[in-house]
This record gives structure tokens, sequence and C-alpha cells, in this order.
């Protein structure tokens, strides 16, 4: 909009659009009575109009065809559009809800007691109806949140009323939400995580077995013997580590000293009789070698602590230093964790000299490092059924952020905030192309008083044609009714004097009159009223010259005739502008 | 004291709603037992509190699960404490899969 507004024509006005998509526009026109524009809401001349959208991109227009405006008036107009969000909104929503907290575990199933396992939990799908409507209010409660977020993130710039008028914006979330879960297609989505779920289910119950199971093998240990009937093996550092019986080490004098501390935690004394082999000079090794061989195999005189050396750990443990009553030595788990072989190997060394004792550690043993081994894989198991369940939530988001950003959510999104926008009004004049001055034809009834006779005459109709002279330019479009402004302005709208003369020359005694000062004319003055645009009433004087009663007096008498008369008030402009008649 | 965790209802959880907390433990002491506690300290009552025994396998893991755990209102806080006695490593740390 620019320039002055034409008046008494229907005008289309364009405004451009401020929004990608404007839902609704109303334009407000109405004169100016307040200094700041204020809307009356009501009064005449006041309209509002639909606005429709024209052209595209960036040429895009709202307009409104507004019905003809009173000449030389100053009016408001307010432009107010209401617009859903905007795509950069959109995008942010569409952020925003991909990241919703769904907690799909308790949208799509119920924790409930285990029959086939006592004691335990299991997880049952919920009836297809309660997943779409857990995931939905989830969705729902998260529009809400974030549409109240971006309006903190985006107020209305400066200058613009903003005002949230969205109609039951509840029931435009809910509906987003409902299309939205419906493309996330919930039941399937439950489905394929249930089956997931249900495998971590198992393995975390494999995994909590398991572990009770070693910890039982564990306990079994504290009830075995921890004295044996046999010289304890021994292990020749490796790599990698060899399990040997002591007497095969007798003849290795290199060995010795190495299995000197190991059998000195089992026998001390024989561990100082190898230490003196060890060091014996060449002359007297012999014997000593030939008695401890002939010693060590034969079963020892008494039960001998049971030693074993743990090769993860470097050192040799007794049994009674690994197994106390209250707990297992740690380092007897991870050695069998790391491999049982040079445990067993150990503990089969000792079978020929005590076949029962030997057995029950090696039952014992064997039993815990299975159980460790089961542990460990079904750690193994749980680790990658838990990671595949994460996996399958962690791949919904990207997901959900693209069925956000699909045509379909787009348009049930836009529709979840109505705005208002309501740039400043503008004030804006009208042209002032109308004429002041106006033709008049009409027809009168005069009272004619003869001055001279001192009486009224029979009165007079006769037709006449003047002009109105107006002190403004005059509307004719606007309604009488509907015309604003100041009282004056207001006042010489309707009234007008007017001048003009008598299109016939009535007659008296049978003769014409005349003009004043016997003039061919007669000529009147009057005051006129306009009841509608173009039909008015007058009154007036006409001054006028008559004969004489007695016909051969030739001295013409004053006379001065009172007139009351309907005219035809035209308007040249209005004939020439095309406005006559609108 | 083997760690803590906070759980926070109505981000990952549902208030009202009995769900699963699995506590994995690592960087224990094999064969031990260690009892896993958790417990609501704030948030709207009734407040829950369960604990789970759990063993320590070979590689110093363990998993407790606590089935039915429900918290009843938004901001309600649980915190999972590992019993410090049975739990001898310096090193152990709990961690809740949600």
């Amino acid at each position: 909009m620019s320039g002055e507004l034409p008046a008494g024509v229907p005008v289309t006005i364009q405004v451009p659009v401020p929004e990608a998509d404007p839902s609704r526009a109303t334009l407000t026109i109405y004169p100016r009575r307040e200094q700041d524009c204020r809307d009356p809401e009501g009064g005449v001349q006041r309209h509002e109009y639909g606005m429709s959208v024209s052209g595209t991109a960036d040429a895009r227009m709202l307009q409104a065809t507004i019905s003809p405006l009173q000449i030389a008036t100053e009016y408001c107009v307010n432009v107010g559009y209401e617009h859903g969000l905007s795509p950069g909104k959109l995008d942010q929503l569409a952020d925003m809800v991909s990241r919703t907290a769904i907690d799909w575990e308790t949208s799509c199933a119920l924790v409930e007691p285990d029959p086939a396992h006592p004691g335990q939990s299991r997880h049952v799908d919920r009836p297809r109806a309660e997943q779409i409507a857990e995931v939905r209010r989830k969705l729902a409660d998260e529009l809400t949140r974030s549409l109240v977020k971006l309006r903190e993130l985006e107020p209305a710039k400066a200058g613009i009323h903003r005002a949230v008028i969205t109609h039951d914006p509840a029931q435009r979330i809910q509906d987003a939400a409902a299309t939205l879960t419906d493309l996330v297609d919930a039941p399937v989505r439950c489905s394929a995580l249930g089956a997931r779920r249900g495998d971590e289910d198992r393995a975390s119950y494999e995994v909590r077995r398991s572990a009770a199971l070693q910890h039982q093998a564990a306990d079994a240990l504290k009830r075995l013997p921890l004295e044996v009937r046999s010289w304890p093996a021994v292990v020749m550092p490796g790599p990698p580590p060899v399990a040997m019986p002591l007497i095969a080490v007798l003849g290795q004098a290199a060995s010795l000293n190495s299995a000197v501390e190991h059998v000195q935690l089992a026998d001390p004394v024989l561990a100082a009789e190898l230490a003196a082999l060890a060091d014996a000079p060449a002359a007297e090794a012999p014997a000593r070698r030939d008695a401890l061989h002939a010693r060590l195999a034969a079963p020892p005189p008494h039960p001998l602590p049971i030693v074993l050396f743990l090769p993860s750990a470097g050192r040799s443990v007794r049994a009674a230093d690994l197994i106390r009553p209250d707990r297992i030595d740690p380092r007897l788990f991870v050695e069998l964790d790391r491999g049982r072989e040079p445990v067993l190997r150990q503990l089969e060394l000792l079978r020929p000299q005590d076949r029962v004792t030997a057995e029950r550690w090696t039952t014992a043993v064997s039993q815990l490092a299975d159980a460790i081994a089961t542990a460990k894989d079904n750690e193994q198991h749980y680790d990658d059924a838990r990671k595949a369940r994460a996996d399958a939530e962690a791949a919904i988001a990207p997901q959900l952020r693209l069925l956000v950003a699909t045509e379909v959510m787009k348009a049930a999104l836009r529709k979840t905030e109505i705005v208002r926008d309501q740039p400043p009004v503008a004030s804006r004049e009208t042209d002032d192309k109308a004429s002041w001055i106006a033709p008049t034809a009409g027809v009168m009834i005069a009272a004619p008083l003869l001055v001279h006779d001192r009486r009224f005459a029979d009165p007079w109709l006769v037709p006449y044609l003047g002009a109105s002279i107006y002190f403004t330019r005059v509307d004719r479009v606007i309604d009488l009714e509907d015309l604003v402004g100041p009282d004056r302005q207001l006042f010489w709208q309707r009234n007008s004097f007017s001048v003009g003369v008598l299109l016939s020359r009535p007659a008296l005694r049978s003769r014409t009159i005349a003009g004043p000062w016997n003039a061919d004319v007669i000529p009147f003055l009057g005051f006129g009223h306009r009841f509608t645009q173009y039909l008015r009433g007058d009154l007036g004087a006409i001054v006028f010259q008559y004969s004489d009663r007695i016909p051969v007096i030739t001295d013409l008498h004053w006379g001065l005739a009172g007139w009351i008369g309907v005219s035809l008030d035209a308007d040249v402009w209005a004939v020439f502008s095309g406005k006559l008649g609108k | 004291m083997a760690g803590q965790l906070k759980i926070v209802c109505g981000t990952v959880h549902s208030a009202e709603r009995a769900f699963v907390v699995r506590v994995e433990i690592s960087g224990a002491q094999p064969g031990d037992r260690v009892t896993i506690r958790l417990t609501q300290t704030a948030g709207t009552h009734p407040f829950y509190a369960g604990s789970q025994p759990v063993d320590i396998t070979a590689s110093g893991r363990g998993l407790a699960e606590l089935a039915d755990v429900v918290l009843h209102g938004p901001d309600s806080v649980a915190v999972l404490v590992a019993d410090g006695e049975a739990l001898r490593s310096d090193e152990a740390h709990v961690q809740v899969v949600p």
C-alpha cells in the first residue's frame, strides 16, 4: 500500500505475505477517530474483510477488495494474519520431537512374575491398543513441551502484537501425535524391541544363574581336604610352565632351586634336603639324590598341605590360603579363568599317591572351571543382547526424526500452533476528487406576496434550474447516515445554498411576471438539504416584479415569493468519474 | 561404597509403572557376593527400597536385577548402593542399565 487511497470506488489492497503459510488473514479498516488509531470495534464504516493469498514464492501477497471509502477522510488499516509454524520452527520442532524419551520397556510391555522361573520376572507384551496409546501420549507430551519452548525461543518481532489463538490446541496436538504414532507403527517396533528384550532377559537370567552356579562350585571347594598323602608336584617355569612330579626334578640340578620354595610350603624338611642337594659337592650329590628318590617314591608318612603353583600369579600358594572358610582367594578364579590345565595337571600328579583326594580336587576344580567358563560365555551373550537391544532403541530416534520431516507430519504439526500477528496499524487518507458545486433541477411551489397589493396571489408551480453550493466536497457514494467527520463537515455534506432561475415565468393578471428591474429571467435564492445522495428539498425566496392591476399603469411593482421545492442534485464529478449511483 | 546412581522418573521410566533395573558391577573381586541396594531418597511416597545379592564372576563382573521397581511420581530419585564391606575392590563401579 502506498499513496492516497482512492475514494468512492472499490479498492484492492495488497500486503506482502510475511510468512510462508498464513492460514487466514483479516483486513480491518475504520475511520480514524483516535490519535492512536485505536480500533473502535464497531461503528459506521468499520469493516472486516477476509484476505486471500495471491502470487507465489517471494511475490506472495495477501489481498482484499474493500468497499468504497469516503472522500478526504483518514482511515486506519489493520492487517492481522494467522499462520501456523514456520519452516524454521518446524525443523526445530522435528528435532525436539525426535528426541522424545520414550520408555519403550514400559510402553511396550508389562513386568510380571515368570511362572517358568520362580522369583524371576519377565516382560509380557501389552495389547496393541495400549502400546499405541502409550507412545502417542509420550509424543503428545513432548509436542506440548516443545511448543512451549519454541514460543519462548521465538518471540514476535518488535512492533508486532502476537497472540496464540490456536483453537483447541490440545486436540491439534493429539491429532499430530496420532499421525506420528501411526507412522512410527508402535506395535511393530514393540514387537521388534520385545524380541531383543526377550533375548536380553534370557541372557540376564543365564548370567545370574551361572554366577550362582559358580558360587556353588566355589563353595564346594571349601568342603575339600586341604592336605594330601602325596608329595607335591612342581611346576617348572615356562613358557609354558610345565608341571611334573617332584621326583622327576631330582635329576635336574638347575631346576632344584626353583622347586625348593614351592616344596617349602608343603614340607620344610624336604625343602631343606632339596636345597642341600642343589648345593651339594659333586661327590656327595649322587648319594643324596638316591636317598631322596627312594623317599619320594613312596607316599609321605603323613598328609602334607596341598600346594599349587599359580602361573598367573607367578607364585605357589597353599590350598589352605586359597580356600578359606569365608572366601576363596580371587587368584584361583583368575587362574582357572585363564586356563584350567596347569592346576588340573598339578592335581593329576597327586593322584598316584592319593587317588581319592586328588580326584575330589580334580572334580571340584573342573566344576568351578566349567562354571567360570559358562559364566564368561553368558556374560558375552548378555553384552551382545544388551547392545542389540540398545542399538535397536537408539535407532528409533533418527527414524523418528525422518518421520517428523515428512510432508504429512509437517502439515499436521503446522496446525499445532496458530499465531495471530498484528503489525502496527497504518493510517491512510483518501483523495478529495469530488465537487463542491452541483447543478440542481427541480420543481417548486411558490407563494407570491404582492407587496403593493398587500396580499398573496395564487401559488405557482414552476420548474427551476440552479446550482447547489456546498462548503465541502460532497461524497456521493457513502450512505449519508454513514458519513463520518467533524460536525461542521457533516453539516455541509448535506446542506447547501443554491442559486438559479425559474424555467418558466408565472403569470399574474394574465401577464407574466418579470425579474428584478424588469429582467427577462427570474432568479431565486435557496437553501437545500439532501435527503438522499441526489434528492434534496429546497426552500428559498424569489424577488420579482409584476404589473399593476390597472392596465394603463405601466410601472411595475415589487413582489416577493417564498418557495419550497424538490430537486435532483447532480454531481458533475461523480458523473464523469463513474461514481454516479455507486 | 561401590558407587551410586540416580534414576529420575519421567525421563526414561514412567511413574507408577514397574520396570526392571539391572545393575552391572565390574572390577569387583572374583568370588565375592555383593549386596546391591536401591533406595529411593526423594520424590513421591511410598519410597521404593529393594536389594539383591550379586555373585561376582571370575571376570570381576556381577549382574543384579531389581525387577519390580516402581517410582510413584516425577522427580523421584533412587540411589543405588553396593554393599561396601562385601565389595573389596576400590575400583569397583556400578552401572545401571535402563
